[in-house]
């Protein structure tokens, strides 16, 4: 009975078990895992943008309610546009509230590290209630 | 130290990047939300607030701030804590629930206060 057993023919003999295919395992280890790493980090930042318009977006529709219930919807158009030229949206229900009637402005401010498909799709509205005062 | 050992001690501060990127990722959020809710809890005592005084008959209310700041602060996503309504003086405290379970383990809810007050349009400064 003949028994086979591989080795290595003509090259260099081998001076250590698997030292050179261990080191590239863990490289391609780290290669995987460093984009899972850095798409984390990236999204962190990006929450942090996205939150600060966010609150951004609160304030501009508190602001926006405000002057609606004080008789002049076109002053929260205009400081909208002002604060968010061209990266806002502002609905105002009903548009001209009865003195007494709750008002209320809704915002949707487009976050500049979004794509506008992406912010339209996803964005929340932020919303704010006042009651409309008399003239 | 090895070849074996340089790829663990990598793929070890790899892991722990990972978990601080995580762990950072939910502080944001949670920062967020809690910036978010103490805005919305302005806005609510604000409201509430301007709804008490504008419910004063002197403002062609029907009377009932208190019932007004209640339903302004409910529908700015609060609720109203606390009323103090001296003739046409309203201050109002107000409480918003954040929206995130996990921030709402750590911080029920976030308080706000506000006044308001009723002022004659045609009264002389002097």
């Amino acid at each position: 009975m003949v028994l086979l057993t591989p080795r290595t023919v003509g090259g260099a003999p081998r001076r250590g078990p698997h030292r050179f295919g261990e080191a590239g395992s863990q490289a391609i280890e780290f290669a995987l895992l460093l984009p899972a790493v850095a798409l984390v980090a990236a999204a962190v930042g990006l929450a942090g943008l996205v939150g600060a318009d966010l609150v951004a977006a609160q304030t501009l529709a508190r602001d926006a309610a405000r002057h609606a219930a004080a008789g002049d919807p076109g002053a929260a158009h205009a400081a909208l546009a002002e604060a968010a030229p061209g990266r806002h949206d502002l609905v105002l229900e009903p548009p001209a509230p009865a003195p007494g009637e709750p008002v209320t402005a809704r915002v949707r401010l487009r976050p500049r590290a979004l794509p506008d498909a992406v912010a339209d799709a996803w964005l929340p509205e932020v919303e704010a209630t006042m009651r409309a005062e008399a003239p | 130290m090895t070849a074996r050992d340089e790829g663990t001690v990598a793929l070890l501060g790899l892991l722990t990047a990972s978990g601080v990127a995580v762990v950072a990722l939910i502080g944001v959020v949670a920062l967020a939300d809690l910036a978010l809710t103490s805005g919305r809890a302005t806005a609510a005592a604000d409201a509430a607030a301007l709804a008490a005084v504008g419910a004063h008959p002197l403002a062609g209310g029907a009377g009932d701030g208190e019932t007004a700041a209640a339903r302004y602060a409910e529908a700015n996503g609060a609720s109203l804590e606390a009323l103090d309504h001296d003739g046409l003086r309203a201050t109002v405290e107000v409480r918003a629930e954040p929206a995130t379970p996990l921030v709402r383990a750590v911080v029920p809810a976030v308080p706000a206060g506000a006044s308001a007050e009723l002022v004659p349009v045609d009264a002389d400064p002097r």
